[in-house]
């Protein structure tokens, strides 16, 4: 799909993105993409400059996360200038093609511990960090056509 | 309240320090002040919090391992380990056409979408370009429709 000058793979799957702000009407615009967490299909945006995924509670409580099963730690998440206590758990992460091949990696993801009235979720999806999450995949964009290329490092 | 670390004449000031001031490097240097062959395993778990609280998550991962490695039996470590753990390939597979034909129709109904009130801001729940529900609060929503792996919940100002 994409190639290096010598012909080394860089990417095997490609799918549509949106570049959208993260609130409505608001001016964080982010690169949105369509994953699917533990085989179930949500909405997410890349943060390089994040770490981990972050899970919405929302998507946890669809997934089954259990605090109990997961690593807690308190004060864990700065998350817009607040501290959030949270808990770590491995999830399944799927890049899916609309051309090429799906991706999946298994990664570390962290759910901040709220409760539903909370509604910490009604602003916002899955967020995809680097490290620890993205950083086993090689990715591009095309601004021109809203494709984001993916595939596995070597 | 005295912690842990205060317990035994404080050795972990600096990386306590460096936790509520959230700042990676002064933790990755307080580390290298420890002797951490005296360390309880109860002191490496807090030491891994630390880490994590500090944003020096890779030292997090590292000390994980660590005290893992010599205390090997336990199961909050192995938990840290497990979690901090560098991502790992699953695989691949080809493109499902059922599968992108779906995403098709539901890009199609938000994009159709974008512009009405009815729906900016909120949770929507649709499946293969059909609209199941919509609500503002997301746990309304999915209690209504429920976990079904070809409902996609989203919001239309993601636009995806």
């Amino acid at each position: 799909m994409l190639y290096f000058k010598k012909g080394e793979t860089f990417a095997t799957g490609a799918m549509q993105y949106k570049y959208e702000p993260v609130t409505p009407n608001g001016t964080d615009f982010r690169v949105h993409l369509r994953v699917e967490v533990d085989e179930i299909p949500t909405p997410a945006f890349v943060d390089t400059g994040g770490m981990y995924l972050l899970c919405p509670p929302g998507l946890a409580r669809q997934l089954d996360l259990n605090p109990e099963d997961g690593w807690q730690v308190e004060h864990a998440i700065l998350f817009r200038g607040s501290r959030l206590q949270g808990t770590g758990h491995r999830v399944s992460l799927t890049l899916i093609a609309d051309e090429g091949e799906d991706v999946k990696v298994e990664v570390t993801a962290f759910v901040p511990d709220t409760s539903p009235e909370q509604e910490w979720e009604s602003e916002f999806p899955c967020i995809l960090g680097l490290y620890l999450c993205l950083d086993l995949l090689r990715f591009a964009i095309d601004p021109a056509a809203e494709k984001f290329y993916f595939g596995f490092l070597a | 309240m005295t912690t842990i670390a205060e317990s035994k004449g404080n050795p972990f000031a600096e990386l306590e320090a460096a936790a509520l001031a959230h700042h990676p490097h002064h933790f990755v240097k307080a580390r290298q002040a420890i002797d951490w062959s005296t360390i309880s395993v109860e002191d490496y778990s807090l030491a891994v919090r630390l880490a994590f609280q500090a944003g020096a998550v890779p030292t997090a991962a590292e000390l994980a391992n660590e005290g893992l490695a010599r205390f090997p039996a336990s199961k909050d470590l192995q938990k840290a380990a497990r979690v901090l753990a560098p991502p790992k390939v699953v695989g691949t597979q080809p493109a499902d056409p059922v599968e992108v034909a779906r995403r098709k129709a539901d890009r199609a109904w938000i994009e159709a979408h974008r512009d009405d009130e009815a729906y900016w801001g909120k949770w929507l729940a649709l499946r293969s370009g059909e609209l199941l529900g919509a609500s503002s609060s997301f746990t309304e929503l999915f209690e209504r429709i429920g976990r079904d792996k070809e409902v996609y919940y989203t919001k239309l100002n993601w636009g995806c």
